[in-house]
């Protein structure tokens, strides 16, 4: 059985300058879940904190997380659990384009 | 159908004349004619897709010109909404094209009815407001439709294939609460940005409307300051309000504010409750002995003290020297009348 694994956050829009990086690699326990993987992210890129939650500690409303492509926030959010082979993919919506 | 002007794309082999029949054969509604919508409509005229709407409620202005291509110092000049300046160039770019404009909000009562019975509905919007209500009518009417947005100097790109593949709210799920995402009036925007995601738009636009070729089945996140271009996938969610459970909240929204700040252009617009066409020439009568009043077939300008009213003939209006919706309310009962 493993216990530790490493799991790839890509960063889409605004994020990437924030945090200066495309991606981001956490370290995870096997039954930790998307919250921890966000906790491990901006731990490693501090400034992603202020942009991913509110002041409350709540993961902001404009913040998309995908988990292999689905939508986290039509599943279980924050709590649902990872599993290695797993990928990440976080972005606000982006809006423009007329102006 | 002469296909002579078309021989540079028909000799492509995965498109040829088959492909290009159908897109003579097509229409569809661009909503937003600015930086995207203007690149899509410009590429999908001389590609030949035969009926072409274009619905925009904005007036061409200065700052449009470094990345609207349709657009020039001439239509600022003789005061033109965006949907006629298009317009007029397309006809001349392809007058076997089929343009149609109209200058109009998009709003939830009359959204359906511009999407109805077109083939497919381009993103050319600037905003998440209008995006929703594009997701509900096309999913409620299994219409296709493709998402473009573009910031800075990033854009993201979707097809949405109603039922078959991710809708705007299977990947964003709630809208952005307002002024917590950047846009071009706080960001900026490179002209190239829009030029690039709208020519992805227009290529999905051909492979989807001729049946040719393979159509982008995820996202595409591009940044040209970067120097990326992705695809990522998304999945279609059975528990998303609109495409899942068939819940269609912002066609539904009836009390959806008719006043919008027009964000970072220190301007609201006001949109009226009910349908009318007021006359321009009487309405300018009356306001000429209060301000100085300028009109066309299309608009009325109104300069009051600092505000600079704009006004169509479908009552709607866009007050400019505020971003406060209790003064543009306001102005607009005292001039125009509610």
């Amino acid at each position: 059985m493993i216990d530790f694994y490493i799991m790839k956050v890509r960063l889409f829009a605004t994020l990437r300058q924030v945090a200066g990086a495309k991606e981001v690699e956490v370290d995870l326990e096997a039954g930790e879940t998307v919250g921890h993987a966000l906790e491990r992210l901006v731990e490693l890129r501090p400034n992603l904190k202020e942009r991913i939650f509110d002041e409350k500690g709540d993961l902001r409303r404009s913040i998309i997380i995908l988990l292999k492509g689905r939508n986290t926030r039509l599943e279980d959010g924050l709590d649902t659990v990872l599993g290695e082979g797993d990928y990440l993919a976080i972005f606000p919506p982006v809006a423009g384009g007329k102006g | 159908m002469e296909l002579e002007r078309y021989i540079r794309q028909t000799i492509f082999s995965p498109l040829g004349e088959e492909g290009q029949r159908r897109l003579l054969a097509s229409s569809v509604v661009i909503i937003g004619c600015g930086g995207l919508g203007c690149n899509i409509a410009n590429l999908l005229t001389r590609a030949g897709v035969g009926h072409i709407r274009v619905v925009d409620r904005d007036y061409v202005e200065l700052d449009n010109l470094h990345r609207q291509i349709l657009f020039d110092e001439e239509d600022i000049e003789r005061g033109l909404p965006k949907a006629i300046a298009a317009a007029e160039k397309l006809r001349k770019v392809n007058s076997q094209v089929e343009i149609k404009p109209l200058v109009a909000d998009v709003h939830h009562r009359n959204v359906e009815e511009i999407i109805k019975d077109r083939d497919l509905v381009l993103d050319g919007t600037d905003n998440f407001e209008t995006r929703y209500l594009i997701n509900d009518a096309c999913v409620k009417h299994d219409t296709p439709w493709i998402y473009g947005g573009a910031v800075g100097s990033y854009g993201m790109t979707m097809n949405i294939i109603p039922h078959q593949t991710a809708c705007l709210r299977c990947l964003f799920t709630e809208p952005p609460p307002p002024g917590t995402i950047p846009t071009c009036d706080t960001m900026g925007i490179l002209g190239s940005v829009p030029a690039v995601i709208g020519s992805i738009e227009a290529t999905e636009a051909i492979k989807l409307l001729s049946g040719k070729g393979s159509p982008n089945p995820g996202v595409i996140h591009i940044d040209l300051w970067e120097n990326t271009f992705e695809v990522f996938q998304v999945a279609r969610q059975e528990t998303c309000p609109s495409c899942g459970q068939g819940k269609f909240e912002f066609l539904e929204a009836k009390e959806a504010a008719m006043v919008t700040s027009l964000c970072g252009r220190n301007a609201v617009q006001i949109t009226p409750v009910t349908e009318v066409t007021i006359s321009l020439p009487a309405l300018a009568k009356r306001l000429q002995a209060i301000g100085e009043v300028t009109f066309n077939e299309f608009l009325l300008r109104f300069q009051v003290n600092d505000y600079l009213v704009t006004i169509f003939p479908d009552a709607r209006a866009i007050i400019r020297g505020t971003s406060d919706e209790t003064v543009a309310r306001n102005l607009y009962a005292k001039y125009i009348g509610t």
